[in-house]
């Protein structure tokens, strides 16, 4: 089973940083067999067309914006093909909706997609995680890594 | 103190415009209130 953990979002604007943050500490260390793991920050485009290369599982590492989740607080959304629409596809920006729904329109198959998120304190410009989302990396991760157990097995 | 009443008119009007946007958010599911605030 091949399996992509795309980070996702931009670490100029403080807790939206939490996907490429995730990721690179998991990166630090060695990852089964079958498993890959990217930073994909703010290139949607880049994350659609590595979505061809025919994956059996995307994790998708996210903040969660809004106030449905506390700051630090992780959780695990599947996404289900009927919560895709159309997407207008946005060759500068991360847009989920559009970076998903473009991989069918551009010949490949959008394979079974998790999002690991976390809520947020705040998006505003700056640098660095909040001590809140920056506690819930560990958890993340662990939750990342139950996502691709048995990756590698045929 | 006309001002002030329509001052006092407008702040209540914006909260409870925003109060209704939150309630709208947490009707639907989290994927769905994931994907639509990461479209906008």
């Amino acid at each position: 089973m091949n399996v992509l953990v795309a980070g996702i979002g931009n670490i100029f604007l403080g807790d939206d940083g939490f996907g490429p943050e995730v990721v690179r500490q998991l990166g630090a260390s060695e990852q089964p067999p079958g498993v890959r793991v990217a930073d994909y920050g703010i290139r949607g485009m880049h994350l659609a067309y590595d979505l061809l290369d025919g994956y059996d599982r995307l994790v998708l590492v996210d903040a969660l914006p809004g106030p449905a989740h506390a700051p630090g607080e992780v959780v695990v959304l599947s996404v289900g093909p009927d919560d895709l629409g159309e997407g207008d596809f946005d060759a500068h920006g991360m847009n989920p909706v559009a970076v998903l729904a473009s991989v069918t329109r551009l010949g490949g198959t959008l394979p079974p997609t998790y999002v690991v998120g976390c809520g947020v304190a705040s998006t505003a410009q700056g640098i660095g995680l909040s001590p809140r989302v920056s506690a819930a990396v560990p958890a993340a991760m662990e939750a990342v890594r139950s996502l691709y157990a048995g990756a590698g097995r045929p | 103190m006309l001002k002030f009443i329509g001052f006092v008119t407008l702040v209540v009007t914006g909260l409870v415009f925003v109060w209704l946007a939150n309630l709208l958010l947490a009707s639907i599911p989290d994927i769905q209130r994931y994907l639509r605030i990461r479209s906008m």
